[in-house]
């Protein structure tokens, strides 16, 4: 995702069941109106990712993904008040490293 | 901005439709019930200062190889 004003703003984002299997939300009803979101398929769930350098320190931000209608492309960043889903999410186990 | 001071179980109200009411009082902390419309958002403060924070660390990684963040993602 790159921002159309200032260009050499961009943010990575993968889908959030990447990083966490089950990844589940309630998208407020503040974010369906103002996206005009009518129906469950309308909608993309991205996180962005925070790469601190070394790729296996790489986390995700699941507490604030990135909601979008597909069909206009608006999008929002929801914040969840959900304990279950960090900001930083670390992507790549310890194990796997 | 407004100070007001509110007693336990007191509240107050804000337009319409939001009232704040002071349910829990002790020496540190005050526990606080809102009531509002579903489409009101309303967050702990520092958690939209921890959301900012971290956009802005992704927004900046100069040094990040997008070859190699593929090729990392193959795996």
């Amino acid at each position: 995702m790159r921002s159309l004003e200032e260009t050499n703003i961009c943010f990575i984002l993968i889908p959030p069941v990447f990083a966490y299997k089950d990844y589940d939300i309630e998208i407020s009803d503040s974010t369906v109106k103002k996206l005009g979101i009518e129906k469950p398929e309308d909608v993309k769930l991205y996180a962005i990712l925070t790469i601190p350098g070394n790729f296996k320190d790489a986390t995700a931000n699941l507490k604030a993904p990135i909601v979008v209608n597909v069909n206009n492309n608006k999008a929002i960043q929801e914040i969840l008040d959900d304990e279950k889903y960090s900001i930083r999410h670390r992507i790549v186990k310890e194990s796997d490293v | 901005m407004l100070v007001l001071t509110r007693k336990k179980d007191e509240a107050v109200v804000i337009g319409d439709d939001i009232e704040i009411i002071v349910s829990e009082i002790s020496e540190d902390k005050v526990k606080i019930a809102i009531k509002a419309p579903k489409s009101v958002k309303i967050f702990r403060k520092e958690l939209l200062a921890a959301v900012e924070d971290e956009n802005l660390k992704s927004a900046d990684m100069p040094d990040l190889d997008i070859d190699e963040l593929r090729e990392a993602f193959k795996k």
